[in-house]
């Protein structure tokens, strides 16, 4: 049996067979893929969903939309886990603003915008490291603070 | 690459040590900038303790302390072994549990839990 994925533009939902595709809403302009296609493609170029549509009749073309098949690459790496770990271990709030473009990165990569996806990558990379260096100088800070206090204490006991 | 790793185990080792060892309650440890500027609890608040509770496998007083510690860490630990050491593999796991709702659930979370602690 066939297995077709389709995508709202936002999510990718499937495999589902032709039969579980009839309760979907799927209209002839519907972008949908399956194994083999090189492309994602409305739903009325594909031969085999046409009785999808008997009762339908298909309207003007759209131009095809440029979009990366499910899960024929990866996405860029959205720093979705680096993020949280900045956000619950770090007490700075800057790994909030990671998690943020984490779910850009996701939904411009679903919609097929792979350069801005790249893009979004980044900033959330940028914003895990500024949060985690921002951390480590906080710490390093303080334990030197902490040092110089202690021997400060210690000078103040030995001059007494 | 190995190098990466082996900074990142070493890291990890030294911190399970000085957390294990030392209890953050007792001893002066770094206070979060956060709470000391405003007052108020930040999301990671309580994670310095927290880990300490883990480490000697008091997990319920670990999630007293910071409840987001906890599943964070695993959530954060199986999610970085995938990417790390599968890179590719499972993307149907990658997409349900690390993707865009993933991301939107951590943001509500975080968020809902940032402000529900201060106020209750």
């Amino acid at each position: 049996m066939e297995q077709y994925y389709y995508t709202d533009g936002k999510e990718r939902y499937g495999p589902f067979t032709i039969e579980q595709l009839r309760g979907r809403n799927i209209t002839p302009e519907t972008l949908t893929w399956k194994e083999g296609m090189p492309d994602w493609l409305a739903a009325k170029n594909l031969s085999d969903l046409q009785t999808l549509f008997m009762t339908s009749e298909s309207i003007g073309s759209t131009p095809p939309v440029i979009m990366t098949p499910p899960f024929r690459e990866m996405p860029p790496k959205n720093w979705l886990v680096e993020s949280i770990l900045v956000t619950i271990c770090c007490c700075l709030p800057f790994g909030i603003v990671g998690i943020v473009n984490a779910t850009k990165v996701e939904a411009l990569w679903n919609t097929g915008q792979k350069e801005a996806a790249l893009k979004a990558s980044q900033e959330a990379g940028k914003w895990v490291k500024i949060g985690f260096f921002t951390g480590i100088i906080v710490i390093a800070l303080y334990i030197i603070l902490v040092f110089f206090g202690i021997l400060a204490g210690i000078g103040a006991g030995l001059s007494h | 690459m190995k190098k990466k790793y082996a900074v990142w185990i070493l890291g990890g080792i030294f911190i399970i040590i000085l957390y294990g060892i030392v209890d953050p309650d007792k001893f002066v440890f770094p206070k979060c900038p956060f709470r000391v500027l405003t007052g108020l609890l930040c999301p990671g608040c309580g994670s310095q303790r927290a880990m300490h509770q883990v480490l000697h496998g008091h997990f319920l007083s670990s999630m007293k302390l910071n409840p987001l510690f906890l599943p964070g860490i695993v959530y954060a630990f199986v999610g970085a072994i995938i990417s790390n050491f599968f890179p590719g593999t499972w993307p149907e796991v990658r997409h349900s549990f690390y993707g865009l709702k993933a991301a939107y659930l951590a943001l509500i979370i975080v968020l809902v839990f940032w402000v529900g602690r201060n106020i209750f």
